[in-house]
């Protein structure tokens, strides 16, 4: 298999020249299947199981659809798996090559809470995948925190979660690793009726991050409601691939993207609201807030909003900016130097997505993460 | 691919093949066809050979730099692929398309002079009326070149030049047309240009010298008369420092059951200080691939606005470029598109800033109804250099029913923290609450609908002149009522 592989594709080209319908993502010789991170003691209300054939438990389900058709020269990003994830089928080609069974979790309860928590060491190259199956009516929350020691190495994470009818999660990524790791993240997301999910995505170590959400919105009344936030420090590259697939009648969905970019950094946003015939009703929002910190950056963005429905409303809107001068001298008049400022801007985008996370332990970490970051040292 | 958004075969009902015509009631109005005689036209053969150019240069009385222009072109062309990301053109077969069709009558400068059938045509579509009414000159192209050509005495005093593309390359802006011809839009800027420059003919060349103001519109038009031909046409406008210019271009054809093709170029230079508004309503006939190219670059404190309607075409690729090279300079787009039955237009625009403070701002209605795919695409791009640039862009759709498709594209490349970039889009329906409120007025279902669309695309007609804003708003009372 070419160890280079086409991720993060757009659902609809456009000009080549812009470098943006899809990433190119360079896998490390010896990446290996991971074993799952250190296992929490599992509530009665969870089955866990290794599925050795994903395909198969999706048929089974009736969750493997027709390859959608494509549209106009354009293609579906569904086009070339089962159960769509952002980063596309490339995922599941890796998958394969490095002989990753699945984790399923069967939840069937509600009030439920799960944290899984990956450690990698200098030098691990693995991937890890989750399938996250929420019985009719349950209600869970998960958490998947990233950290490593100091070092290198590649971590990839895919989950994939099946909301049923009435079910609800809330499902929180929160990735604090070393910097010269890779981290490719992907979720593919499906929902049924009412079903509801709500997903945080922090993004603030790893200096190349590569990741995609896919939220296939099937069931009637389903909502999601995404938040990303991501710390692009000097030298980094981030690539991200965000859709939300609405099919279902009154299906909303809300994605708020926060970053920071600092100098010489790189983004490529993809963020896309799909409105399928047949969504009547359905209501998507998009928004992108990107806080430009220094000069020679590479920030590119394409937020798209597909339709094929009348009935149905669909926004988007992006602000790039700076600390206004304005801003600064206002700051600093009143004693606050312009670091301090600056460290504020960013504590302020990060903060609009961190305060979902909804373990105190949590946003504890982050905040020592950006006390370091800062180098504040009497935190 | 789904077979719904296949590129179709040219669908013309049995009646309407009769005299290769739709049928009148339709699009009447720009669907007819004056009888012509075979003997007064020349073209050359089908299909893109060597040959051919060849042809077209000899009848054109090229001279030698542009005969050689061309079959590099031509090599460029069949080196370059199809692009990969826009709407299908399979049903746009080269090796039957006539790239060159001449009236034999020549150019004109009075109307009496050119050829009553051709003259008939203009008449219709309210050319000479236009003229006389509202316009400080007039090209008018049928085919492959230009038959009439005027500019007012009062504008050419200025030193304002508005002649045909040809009789500038011969004469005494000889060098400036070879120093500008296609530097903008290089012929391997894409297959379509490279198409462009092997073929191109007739066309408009406007020099508007430093200081001069031409308070009333140029234009022209653009009527491809002959069926299964293209007409590739060259626009070129050089604006001088400080100077100001509006030009307007229409263009239009009737329906035939085979593709035509226009892969026409646009090429506008905006001086120091100066300003130009380009405005277009374009309304091909719906077997037309619409491959045009347009783009303008701005001198320090230049300014560039755009005001496009996109009414035809089956297909249509269409990107006004304006490259904000000067500190200061300034662009804005704004457009409308209407996707009916049948079509699938993919337009949009594009603003490059390189130099500092530099501001663009993009305004676009996206409108589509009984089938038809509206896709709004475009790009702004802020370079490491053009510091202190601002750029907005606000787009809208609106989907009359559940049969057609919309969408938006937009890409934004920034390569610095000293920009300030807003970017809003919002995609709809037309709210049953205002059909309601108008119905409740007294106003048909039909004509309430209409009203909506035509206030949604209010910020273009707005722009245009009075007699252009009435065809705009035509035009979209046309499309609401068919299909």
């Amino acid at each position: 298999m070419d160890r280079m592989l086409k991720v993060n594709p757009l659902p609809v080209l456009t000009w080549n020249k812009q470098k943006i319908n899809a990433a190119e993502l360079i896998w490390p010789e010896g990446l290996a299947a991971g074993v799952g991170p250190a296992e929490s003691e599992l509530p009665e209300t969870v089955r866990f199981s290794m599925l050795e054939d994903a395909e198969a438990w999706y048929a089974q389900h009736g969750l493997r659809y027709e390859k959608e058709a494509v549209v106009a020269c354009k293609y579906a990003c569904a086009a070339d798996q089962e159960f769509p994830t952002g980063m596309g089928g490339g995922v599941d080609a890796l998958l394969k090559e490095c002989g990753a069974g699945m984790r399923l979790y069967e939840i069937d309860g509600r009030g439920i809470s799960l944290c899984f928590d990956y450690r990698y060491a200098d030098g691990d190259a693995r991937m890890d995948s989750a399938v996250f199956h929420l019985k009719p009516g349950s209600e869970a929350t998960v958490i998947e925190y990233y950290t490593g020691e100091p070092g290198s190495g590649f971590a990839g994470s895919v989950a994939r979660a099946w909301v049923e009818e009435g079910a609800s999660l809330k499902l929180i990524r929160l990735q604090m690793l070393p910097e010269a790791f890779v981290f490719a993240d992907d979720l593919g997301a499906r929902l049924e009726k009412d079903a509801k999910l709500e997903y945080t995505s922090m993004q603030l170590g790893s200096r190349r991050l590569y990741a995609g959400a896919y939220f296939d919105q099937w069931g009637e009344g389903s909502e999601v409601d995404s938040g990303m936030a991501y710390l692009a420090p000097s030298g980094s590259f981030v690539d991200y691939n965000y859709v939300d697939c609405f099919r279902g009648k009154d299906t909303k969905g809300t994605m708020r993207f926060h970053g920071v970019m600092e100098e010489r950094s790189e983004k490529n946003a993809r963020e896309t609201l799909d409105f399928r015939k047949g969504c009547t009703g359905a209501f998507g929002d998009e928004e992108e807030d990107i806080l430009a910190m220094g000069d020679d950056v590479v920030n590119k963005a394409i937020p798209m909003i597909l339709g094929e429905e009348e009935d149905m409303s669909g926004r988007h809107a992006v602000t790039v900016g700076k600390l206004s001068p304005e801003m600064l001298y206002y700051m600093q008049s009143r004693g606050i130097t312009r670091k301090t400022a600056e460290e504020m801007m960013i504590r302020s985008r990060i903060g609009q997505v961190s305060r979902r996370i909804p373990d105190a332990d949590l946003t504890a970490a982050v905040e020592r993460y950006l006390d370091t970051y800062f180098g504040v040292e009497d935190y | 691919m789904s077979e719904k958004y296949k590129d179709k075969p040219i669908d013309i009902s049995e009646d309407k093949k009769k005299d290769g015509l739709i049928s009148p009631g339709e699009r009447e109005f720009y669907d007819f066809r004056e009888e012509e005689r075979d003997e007064d036209f020349y073209h050359v053969d089908e299909g893109l050979t060597e040959e051919v150019i060849r042809q077209i240069s000899r009848e054109k009385e090229d001279p030698e730099w542009m005969l050689e222009f061309r079959l590099n072109a031509l090599k460029v062309y069949k080196s370059l692929e199809i692009p990969d990301w826009g709407p299908p053109i399979d049903g746009l077969d080269m090796d039957h398309i006539v790239t060159y069709v001449k009236p034999k009558s020549g150019m004109k400068t009075s109307w009496e002079d050119v050829p009553e059938e051709i003259r008939t045509a203009f008449e219709k579509l309210g050319i000479p009326q236009a003229e006389r009414a509202a316009l400080a000159g007039v090209g008018a192209q049928y085919d492959s070149e230009l038959v009439y050509h005027n500019v007012r005495k009062d504008v050419e005093a200025q030193g304002v030049v508005y002649t045909d593309l040809e009789s500038a390359l011969k004469g005494e802006y000889a060098e400036m047309i070879r120093e500008h011809f296609m530097k903008l839009v290089p012929v391997n800027d894409h297959k379509f240009a490279a198409l462009h420059g092997a073929v191109w003919s007739g066309g408009s060349f406007v020099y508007a010298p430093p200081g001069s103001k031409v308070e009333i519109p140029l234009q022209s038009y653009f009527r491809l008369n002959a069926p299964g031909a293209g007409q590739f046409e060259h626009t070129l406008i050089i604006v001088d420092e400080g100077a100001d210019v509006h030009f307007i271009e229409g263009c239009s054809a009737p329906k035939y059951n085979v593709a035509n093709l226009h892969a026409g170029c646009v090429e506008l230079f905006v001086g120091k200080n100066a300003h130009l508004r380009y405005s277009t309503i374009e309304n091909w006939s719906k077997n037309m691939y619409n491959l045009n190219t347009k783009r303008a670059i701005c001198e320090e404190g230049g300014t560039i606005e755009w005001i496009s309607g996109s009414f035809g075409s089956h297909v249509s690729y269409l990107y006004p470029t304006s490259v904000l090279k000067g500190d200061g300079s300034h662009a804005e787009f704004t457009g409308v598109t209407f996707a009916g039955q049948g079509q699938n237009l993919d337009t949009g625009a594009k603003m490059i800033h390189l130099g500092k403070n530099t501001t663009s701002f993009i305004d676009t209605r996206s409108i589509c109804k009984s089938g038809g795919i509206s896709t709004y695409r475009s790009l702004v791009e802020i370079r490491k250099n053009a510091k202190g640039s601002k750029a907005s862009i606000n787009c809208g759709s609106l989907m009359l029913d559940s049969e057609s498709r919309s969408d938006t594209v937009p890409a934004m490349d920034i390569r610095t923290d000293q920009a300030d970039v807003g970017h809003e889009a919002k995609i709809g329906r037309i709210s049953d609450e205002a059909v309601f409120y108008l119905m409740s007025r007294g106003i048909s279902e039909t004509e309430a609908r209409a009203m909506i669309v035509s206030g949604f695309a209010n910020p273009v007609s707005k722009e245009l002149p009075l007699e252009y804003a009435a065809e705009m708003n035509n035009l979209i009372k046309m499309e609401m009522e068919t299909g």
